[in-house]
């Protein structure tokens, strides 16, 4: 099977500073890989990256094993990669359709689309519709995010970033901000996605998050790749070694390789 | 969460009849203080005073609602003023020519500046400042430092504009109101609108999402541009000349109308509508003092501190 994502050889300075170097990465349908890695192991790199946040300095990726540009964020959702941000990247300022149709507003038929006008109408319903799906409560969704608490407004990031077909998604730190109960139905939500096929990508610094959603690990340290471990075939211990001193102990298919050395 | 939420929402109202009833505190008091105020055609001359300034502070309130701020608007206004004189005077094209001539170069200028600010990543509070000097300079230069008297040379149809009627109801008062409307409808209900809403609240997460932030910028800009030549046009309509220095104070009153009517100053929340209710508060508290006699720098006081008392109730009301 083809990976839907692949990354060959990604390299990127910012000045001097290294952030990563020469890192692999293959993610398939269906799967949830956590991307795990001390501060400053370029786990926002790489995914800044396959987003199109920003550009990489040599390496190429990928999709469904054709080689593809992402030089905008516009190509990543072209090719249905979404990313929810750390920070959510919401607009306070707006409500709960606004953000989850920004920068794709249904408009109106004919003169509508000359002019851009908008159907709020349905994009409120569509808006119901997917956070009833979700099982998302917001009483008022005409609220301003800003006023939403922090389970609701990562529902809202979510549910904008499934929204339109995504087949990749990048989550950045999902629970760092929530409380034991919203990280419990963040943690279904992601499930329930990756069930439907869809790929998905999790940044974490909490082992427990890891290990309770993803089915692969990658640990990244100082801008370079250590390993990729099955869940199955692994443990804490072994990936929290691997994130502190950068080795990965020996494995049977790795020895087997090393022991011709 | 939920009664948080209730409560902001009820000072974002209590916020709106602030300024409502301020502006309603004004007339009741104003009324009271003179008789001449409370009549159709004084308030009418409200309007028709504050129309030049009404069509700056569209632009404005679209500018400071993306995040922005444009202090050209005055400068804008003194070069449509000369500008236009110097065609009437010197050429035989038609008043609309003129009309269209003036908006385009204003358009032009708005672009200018957006395109700086945007492509540049400059702050727009100085490159709208630099452009402001280098528009006084070339609107005096085209008028050699002069006043250009239009005499009786005005084409009726400039002169219809700050002085005709509509039925009753004076031009610049149609005029105020229909452009009004139209940016209120496209603000609501435009992905145009909903950008420069976005843009002052998270321009990143507009740029990520994957809208061109450098061409919406320009947008705006342009369009405050040619609001501002519109406001040249009216000027000279009323003052019936071009003069270089026209506008000149203009732009803390127009800041003031937009921020007075409770348009958020760092952007992302406001409405043209509120605007509207600012821009009467500065027009009758000009007009009473008026009618009372005091002299204009009384007005200027007065102005000055309506904005800072709006910019202290709007801090307070968004701190709750």
């Amino acid at each position: 099977m083809t990976p839907i994502v692949q990354m060959k050889g990604i390299s990127k300075h910012f000045g001097g500073v290294e952030a990563l170097r020469d890192v692999d990465l293959a993610l398939y349908e269906g799967e949830v890989l956590g991307l795990v890695g001390d501060n400053g192991a370029g786990k926002s790199t790489l995914v800044n990256i396959l987003s199109g946040a920003i550009l990489s300095d040599s390496g190429e990726i990928l999709f469904r094993g054709e080689k593809v540009y992402i030089k905008h964020p516009r190509d990543a959702k072209r090719l249905g990669i979404e990313t929810i941000y750390q920070s959510l990247a919401l607009i306070d300022n707006l409500d709960v359709p606004a953000n989850v149709f920004i920068g794709r507003e249904i408009k109106r038929g004919s003169l509508g689309r000359i002019f851009r006008i908008m159907n709020r109408g349905e994009m409120e319903k569509k808006t119901r519709e997917l956070l009833d799906r979700l099982k998302i409560g917001i009483e008022s969704i005409r609220e301003r995010v800003g006023n939403l608490s922090g389970g609701q407004r990562q529902s809202v990031a979510i549910g904008r970033a499934i929204f339109f077909n995504a087949k990749v998604l990048i989550m950045d730190e999902p629970t760092a901000a929530l409380g034991v109960e919203e990280t419990e139905k963040v943690h279904n939500l992601v499930r329930h996605l990756r069930d439907r096929g869809l790929a998905i990508i999790v940044i974490s610094h909490n082992m427990n998050d890891i290990f309770e959603i993803s089915d692969k690990i990658m640990v990244l340290k100082t801008g370079k790749l250590v390993g990729v471990r099955k869940k199955a075939e692994t443990s804490m211990d072994e990936i929290l070694r691997m994130i502190i001193f950068g080795e990965p102990s020996p494995e049977p298919e790795q020895s087997q390789g090393s022991g011709n050395v | 969460m939920v009664s948080q939420a209730l409560l902001r929402k009820t000072v974002g109202i209590a916020n709106r009849y602030i300024t409502l009833s301020g502006l309603l505190a004004l007339v009741l008091v104003s009324s009271l203080l003179s008789d001449a105020f409370l009549t159709l055609p004084n308030l009418f001359n409200i309007i028709r005073q504050i129309t030049i300034l009404g069509f700056m502070s569209l632009g404005m309130t679209l500018v400071i609602l993306s995040g922005g701020i444009d202090l050209s608007v005055g400068a804008i206004l003194a070069l449509s003023a000369v500008g236009s004189a110097q065609l009437i005077l010197e050429t035989d094209i038609s008043p609309y020519m003129v009309i269209l001539i003036m908006v385009l170069a204003g358009g032009l200028v708005g672009f200018c500046n957006g395109l700086i600010i945007a492509k540049g990543e400059a702050e727009p509070f100085l490159v709208t400042l630099g452009m402001h000097i280098i528009l006084r300079g070339v609107a005096f230069i085209i008028c050699n430092a002069r006043t250009l008297p239009l005499g009786d040379n005005t084409p009726p149809m400039i002169h219809f504009i700050a002085n005709g009627f509509v039925g009753p109801v004076p031009m610049p008062v149609v005029l105020i109101g229909v452009f009004y409307l139209i940016l209120a409808l496209i603000m609501y209900h435009t992905v145009f609108g909903r950008y420069i809403y976005a843009l002052g609240g998270n321009a990143e997460v507009v740029r990520l999402a994957g809208v061109s932030v450098v061409w919406m910028k320009v947008k705006v800009y342009t369009l405050s541009g040619m609001l501002s030549a519109m406001a040249g046009i009216i000027h000279i309509s009323r003052i019936n000349a071009g003069d270089p220095t026209a506008g000149d104070l203009k732009v803390l009153p127009v800041i003031a109308a937009v921020i007075i009517g409770g348009t958020r100053f760092i952007g992302g929340v406001g409405n043209v509508v509120y605007t509207v209710i600012g821009l009467l508060i500065v027009g009758v508290i000009n007009n009473i003092l008026n009618l009372l006699g005091a002299v204009y720098y009384i007005q200027m006081i007065a102005q000055g501190i309506t904005v800072i008392l709006a910019v202290i109730i709007s801090t307070v009301t968004a701190r709750r």
